[in-house]
């Protein structure tokens, strides 16, 4: 949307206007349900999420900024109405991430460091395979470790932004980012290593 | 300076701009002589690039999908009773 087009929206969203309600929700509700999909990993839960996060959205129109983009300003509040619903969930106990981790010996070194990585970076990325298992390791995360690396790696919030949306200090986040990147990379190791 | 070390805290701390000076010469010292450390690396980056392209769809030049026509409709009348 050009920006006279979305000027005009909020000005028609800020008098409250329904038609261009309709329209905020048509144009970018596709994206910020794709967002809570994948944070939440159910179609009821981020239909839920999507919706409140509207409403919120309608509530708070006033204090968007002018020179904002409506796109991003919609994203932040989908990925925080799917951490909420992902806060009232009933939690389940998490596999403990220390199982996924290197290991290391009394001397420091890794145990079964094991052999390179196959292909280029290049080709990794070229095969719908590789991104299709890479999806599926990431879902094998324990969610909390799961959920930062959601955020800040594809969501691309930074830390501080990451930190206040999930109630942690930002020393936490960088621990937190670091584990769930080495657990993925050991469930991906036996997928990818050289034979 | 260890494996465990270089894996567990100079990484994350590398990948966040962290180092002071002289702990990235410690790193890359180490590095330089550590093989399976730098396969660690490369794995590593890989690891991080290979998300971030799984993160995103593999329709990601085409539109968004629509959204359901009945969650539109669901959130719409979720406004109009706001409203009231």
């Amino acid at each position: 949307m050009s920006s006279p087009d979305e000027s005009r929206l909020v000005a028609a969203l800020k008098a409250g206007d329904a038609a261009a309600f309709e329209q905020m929700v048509r144009l970018h509700g596709g994206r910020m349900l794709a967002v809570a999909r994948r944070l939440l990993r159910s179609e009821e839960d981020a239909a839920d999420a999507v919706q409140d996060a509207f409403l919120s959205a309608f509530r708070g129109i006033d204090g968007f900024a002018e020179g904002s983009q409506l796109s991003t300003w919609l994203h932040r509040i989908a990925v925080n109405a799917a951490l909420m619903k992902l806060r009232t969930r009933r939690r389940h106990p998490e596999e403990p991430i220390e199982d996924l981790l290197p290991k290391f010996c009394e001397d420091g070194h890794r145990e079964n460091p094991g052999p390179a990585w196959s292909g280029s970076l290049e080709r990794l990325l070229e095969s719908k395979e590789t991104r299709q298992l890479v999806r599926e390791c990431i879902d094998r995360l324990p969610e909390s470790y799961r959920t930062v690396l959601l955020l800040r790696d594809i969501e691309e919030l930074d830390t501080e932004e990451a930190a206040t949306a999930l109630g942690m200090t930002t020393n936490a986040v960088k621990v937190r980012l670091h584990r769930a990147r080495q657990a993925l990379r050991e469930l991906l190791d036996p997928h990818l290593r050289r034979r | 300076m260890s494996c465990r070390r270089t894996i567990d805290d100079f990484l994350m701390r590398y990948f966040e701009g962290g180092l002071t000076l002289s702990e990235r010469i410690r790193f890359n010292l180490h590095l330089a002589m550590c093989i399976h450390c730098r396969r660690y690396l490369d794995s590593y980056r890989k690891t991080m690039a290979l998300e971030k392209a799984a993160g995103a769809s593999d329709d990601d030049s085409q539109p968004p999908p629509d959204m359901p026509e009945q969650l539109v409709k669901a959130i719409l009348a979720a406004r109009a009773a706001d409203e009231t």
